[in-house]
């Protein structure tokens, strides 16, 4: 019965929302646009850089892009959109209304806070956690965005920071999260496998053996 | 003339002999799963990293997507392994020339198959430990075979977070036929005892093909039609990232 019920409960999608939309909540979102930088730094000395934009409106849709595409998150509408610049294709897994439930809070327990600051105009508290092998991790979180400005994750020497730079409240244009003309649209149902279709179920005492 | 151009030649011929060879560079990156994005397995000095550097014999690096909350890794949406997979794309892209070895466990398999959405770039081997086959990921899943060399997956036939992390499609249709079987079963027992042989001979055929049914849909979640899988008896989710699987399966897939 409980493996039914695991079933059960993993089939009823639950809205996805961003950890920071966990902490402000849709009714109170601010509108962000900001520069996005994730540098990496191996072992060895080499540092890859990737750069791209983030935006978030008030209704709480989320995009982040790179030159490579973008990935559009709107909860409201239950869709997730990739933008493939390469091929312009854009490949939206939609969520059936039937399934759509309320917001997600996460209640993952974090790092702990060990500094309350000012950074660029925005209060920022500062967390830092360590793992048992010597990984670090260390966000940031300015309150009044209800975003995280910054990442820094060490672990066996590979630094990964990831930055929101330029910080803007102005609210992006909606052309920030619709599909571009120039795209071709590929609907796609997460639910749906490549399977043969489901047989519906078969009440207990029917079906006999063929007659001789 | 031919004096100065012979000289010229035979130069050369032997700075080539003596030249260093221009040796690949090789990257060896390790992506966590779900639930922990610096897991004890990918740290240096845990024992399959060390493992896996005395495989490749240059230190591996635990490269890691953080989204990985349950509510970012359940269907339908699965935001955090696109966000994980996007992540990894960018990463990819702008990493210097060289081979790429990724070797992810759990849904970080999920992310490297859905960062094949927006890169091209070449891949020597991809395994995947303890990775759920998930057919909610449709095409991208045949999309890494176009650029992977070699691919290999490790599953293990007591791993229920692997089964319970792909599609509900899947794991749905266990559950129906294996309940179906149990059904059947009850149904021929009953015909048996009520010395109705014909009808309990039908009922057994049916829950013994319902039965396999369900054990087609269990396989599903394990077996990775576009490489070889390994699988092991017997094994945890996190067992498949140990000295012992990797050890046996490097041979094959390194």
């Amino acid at each position: 019965m409980r493996p039914l019920l695991a079933v059960v409960s993993f089939s009823v999608a639950a809205l996805l929302v961003s950890d920071a939309a966990a902490q402000t909540g849709p009714a109170n979102m601010v509108a962000l646009q900001a520069e996005v930088e994730t540098v990496y730094n191996l072992s060895d000395g080499t540092q890859v850089r990737s750069s791209g934009r983030f935006y978030r409106s008030r209704s709480g849709q989320i995009r982040e892009d790179s030159k490579l595409g973008a990935v559009i998150t709107d909860v409201a509408a239950g869709t997730i959109t990739m933008l493939i610049a390469e091929t312009k294709e854009a490949r939206v897994i939609t969520i059936p209304p039937e399934q759509k439930q309320g917001p997600v809070r996460s209640n993952r327990p974090g790092p702990e806070v060990f500094e309350e600051t000012t950074v660029a105009g925005h209060r920022v508290s500062k967390a830092r956690g360590r793992g048992p092998q010597g990984q670090n991790i260390e966000f940031w979180t300015a309150k009044d965005l209800g975003v995280v400005t910054w990442t820094k994750t060490e672990a066996a020497g590979f630094t990964t920071t990831k930055e929101l730079r330029n910080i803007s409240t102005q609210e992006p244009s909606p052309a920030l999260f619709a599909v571009p003309a120039d795209y071709t649209v590929i609907e796609q149902e997460a639910r749906s496998g490549n399977g043969p279709q489901r047989v519906l179920p078969r009440p207990r005492g029917q079906g006999s053996p063929p007659a001789r | 003339m031919c004096r100065i151009r012979c000289v010229a030649v035979l130069v050369t011929f032997f700075a080539l002999m003596v030249a260093p060879a221009v040796s690949q560079a090789q990257y060896t990156f390790l992506v966590n799963g779900s639930f922990d994005d610096s897991p004890d397995w990918a740290q240096s000095g845990s024992g399959e990293f060390n493992a896996i550097a005395a495989t490749y014999g240059v230190s591996p690096e635990p490269w890691q997507w953080t989204s990985n909350s349950w509510y970012q890794v359940i269907p339908p949406y699965y935001t955090g392994i696109v966000d994980g997979g996007f992540a990894l794309a960018n990463f990819l892209n702008n990493l210097p020339p060289g081979d790429v070895n990724l070797i992810s466990h759990s849904h970080g398999g999920n992310v490297v198959i859905m960062s094949q959405a927006w890169s091209s770039r070449p891949i020597r081997r991809y395994i995947q430990l303890a990775t759920p086959i998930n057919w909610d990921f449709g095409n991208w899943r045949y999309a890494l075979g176009y650029n992977t060399a070699g691919r290999c997956q490790a599953s293990s036939t007591a791993d229920w977070k692997q089964f319970f992390g792909s599609s509900p499609y899947q794991v749905g249709n266990f559950f129906y036929y294996s309940y179906q079987s149990i059904a059947g079963a009850i149904e021929a027992f009953e015909a048996l005892l009520n010395g109705d042989y014909d009808s309990s001979y039908w009922w057994f055929a049916q829950s013994v093909f319902d039965a396999i049914e369900a054990d087609y849909w269990l396989d599903t979640t394990k077996l990775e039609i576009e490489g070889p899988t390994f699988v092991f008896g017997g094994l945890s989710h996190a067992a498949l990232h140990e000295p012992g699987v990797w050890n046996a399966i490097a041979p094959y897939c390194a």
